[in-house]
């Protein structure tokens, strides 16, 4: 081990113990958005349906969904890239963060929805990621053709991402890609609530007949609650990935309901600024 | 005699390579010729793929469209930019600009449909590829007097039912002329009406000034209505200082895109793998250090043009707002490939003559402020040393 790696071994450990403890000291809602491609799209489209709701959000920054970007994210703070100095700055800025225990800083109205995106490289990555942070409810993308190169199979990513599922609490959520095979067979992992998407003709929040215009993608989407709930939606945006997202913002629409009383409670406190 | 080889003979090696070939046997020789970026790749980039290089990330074929990750990573900067297109089926990584603009004539280029406009100066290597694809180039000549800007009626007296597209790159080489929106326009009007494609070439559009500096160029890309028409084509060479690397991308509506594939996956597979994580972080990390670019080059052009005005008695030019070339007129008119020779064997300073860019580019020179500050200056003082021997 060089030099570089064991001051990056040091720096994730502190990282990892500090962002353990801001987690236990604000317990935010953790979103936990993961699979191999389209996390993007999903997170934006979790940030505005829990902004829709009048949540205080927050999601990682881009890139920021491993070992050490997890920490950062959660501490709301910056990469120290390759400069020492830097880090040292960020370490300390981390502290103050976690060890702050003033009753401003433990403001149950400052509870935020956390909105992380996890990305693996190598067989146990997520096991190191959920001994830092657990979620409160996993959406599941897709399982494609990268990250083979230490995995043998894509079962094997599948097995990797499973464990997600089996680290939600009971009142957790689990939302389930319904068109990726090695994702929907998730569903067993998990006790509590699932819901699925997607075009499958088992999918709960489902798209039924796309049709490209000349602006966006264009579907119908179905529902069944009491009754079969069913209307066209347009998205200026071009891909199969935005319609997914948008039935992932119609299942975060569904499970969170509106909190006007705490939006008011806040604006009146002058918090809203912080989100 | 049989002629080896006939189809090749017609294709020629570019004129800036043949330049910088020569001006490589000539010691001390300095070189204002070929449009590289005076710096190294961004440290935050090479740390990125030595990472991907250490993880044993790179030593497979990725998919013929490219990585996943990497799609993503272009489709959210499009739309940063205004265009919204599928990383799943509307992007193609690729080898370099040249290979996605040679994958897209290749498909558009068919039977007699065979014509493929260009401008007249434009990119050297545009009309030798349209020639590797099978066509056949037909020149028009922008207008040097209103700023290298475009001329409406002398494009529509070029197109015929064989135009099979449009290629341009905007902002300009060897101009850095900006097309105006209103002139964009205007060539998807009559592409709409003629059924032609239009490839828009874009690898300068971080390099904008004077009234443009600031601005996100506007491209025909952005329109929707047009997706099926357009087929932009950008590449991280000059953007992120990466020529050596050889990165790329081509987007368009998904009907084109998956016949731009074939050819692409034909003639490459994939772009290499290494080079596509060098992609991923430059778009994501690079871009502090593409404004430092942009500030250099702005500084540089000014310097350049001052050397210009001092030798007004030997060039005119019009003032370019884009990528990092001034094309300069020669005064008097001057046979510009005897005048590029001259200026290299006895001045030792290596420019591309204007006629190597298209017939309209004849009595003129390329001159790239690319590099260094220090190279542009030397290289001037010596220019102005052989106009004085000459005198």
């Amino acid at each position: 081990m060089n030099m570089n790696e064991a001051a990056k071994q040091i720096v994730q450990f502190i990282l990892k113990w500090l962002a353990k403890i801001y987690i236990a000291k604000t317990k935010p809602y953790i979103i936990v958005v993961a699979g191999t491609t389209r996390r993007v799209w999903i997170k934006e489209a979790i940030e505005r349906a829990l902004r829709e709701r009048n949540f205080l959000v927050r999601t990682n920054q881009k890139h920021f969904n491993a070992e050490i970007g997890i920490p950062l994210s959660i501490l709301n703070l910056p990469s120290g890239e390759g400069d020492v100095k830097k880090w040292g700055a960020i370490l300390w800025q981390a502290t103050k963060k976690a060890l702050d225990f003033r009753k401003k800083a433990l403001n149950p109205e400052k509870t935020e929805h956390l909105i992380l995106e996890m990305a693996i490289d190598t067989p146990m990555d997520m096991a190191y990621l959920l001994s830092i942070v657990r979620p409160n409810m996993v959406v599941m993308t897709t399982i494609t053709m990268i990250y083979q190169e230490h995995f043998e199979t894509l079962d094997n990513i599948g097995r990797e991402f499973e464990a997600l599922a089996a680290a939600l609490p009971w009142n957790g959520i689990l939302a389930l890609n319904a068109d990726d095979a090695r994702i929907s067979g998730m569903k067993d992992a998990y006790k509590g609530k699932v819901v699925t998407y997607g075009f499958a003709e088992n999918a709960q929040f489902k798209a039924v007949d796309p049709r490209r215009t000349e602006t966006g993608e264009e579907f119908r989407f179905e529902v069944q609650r009491k009754e079969l709930e069913s209307y066209r939606k347009k998205i200026n945006r071009f891909g199969q990935h935005h319609i997914y997202a948008e039935l992932v913002r119609e299942i975060v629409l569904d499970n969170f309901k509106a909190q006007p009383k705490e939006f008011f409670n806040r604006m009146a406190k002058g918090l809203l600024g912080h989100e | 005699m049989k002629v080896l080889f006939p189809r090749t003979q017609k294709i020629n090696l570019s004129p800036i390579k043949q330049i910088e070939l020569m001006a490589a046997k000539i010691p001390d020789v300095i070189s204002l010729a070929q449009g590289i970026p005076s710096f190294d790749t961004p440290e935050v980039i090479k740390k990125a793929t030595i990472k991907a290089l250490n993880n044993g990330l790179v030593a497979k074929y990725s998919l013929t469209y490219g990585l996943p990750d990497l799609r993503e990573t272009i489709e959210e900067k499009l739309a940063e930019d205004g265009m919204y297109y599928d990383f799943e089926n509307e992007i193609v990584v690729t080898a370099g600009s040249i290979e996605a603009i040679t994958a897209s004539l290749i498909t558009i280029i068919d039977g007699k449909k065979n014509e493929i406009i260009l401008f007249s100066p434009s990119y050297t290597s545009y009309a030798e590829a349209v020639k590797v694809a099978g066509g056949k180039p037909v020149f028009v000549n922008l207008d040097e007097k209103s700023g290298w800007s475009l001329d409406l009626e002398g494009l529509m007296k070029k197109v015929t039912a064989n135009t099979a597209g449009i290629l341009f790159a905007n902002p300009n080489n060897p101009t850095g002329t900006v097309f105006s929106k209103a002139d964009l326009l205007k060539i998807a009007e009559l592409a709409e009406k003629k059924k032609f494609y239009i490839i828009t070439d874009e690898v300068y559009k971080d390099f904008l000034y004077e009234e443009y500096a600031g601005q996100t160029l506007f491209s025909l890309a952005q329109i929707p209505e047009l997706r099926k028409r357009v087929i932009r084509v950008f590449s991280l060479s000059k953007a992120y200082a990466m020529t050596g690397w050889r990165i790329g991308f081509v987007h368009s509506d998904e009907e084109v895109i998956k016949e731009i594939v074939k050819v692409h996956d034909a003639m490459v597979t994939c772009a290499p793998v290494i080079s596509q994580y060098a992609a991923m972080a430059a778009l994501d990390f690079a871009d502090e250090d593409m404004a430092r670019f942009r500030s250099e080059y702005a500084r540089r052009r000014v310097v350049t043009m001052g050397h210009l005005d001092d030798l007004s008695d030997f060039f005119t030019y019009q003032k370019p707002n884009g990528a990092y070339f001034v094309f300069p007129k020669l005064l008097p008119k001057r046979d510009s490939w005897k005048f590029a020779y001259e200026l290299l064997e006895k001045a030792h300073v290596a420019v591309v003559p204007g006629a190597a860019f298209g017939p309209n580019g004849e009595g003129h020179l390329r001159i790239s402020f690319g590099r260094t500050e220090k190279d542009i200056d030397r290289a001037f003082e010596r220019i102005q040393r052989y106009f004085k021997q000459q005198a």
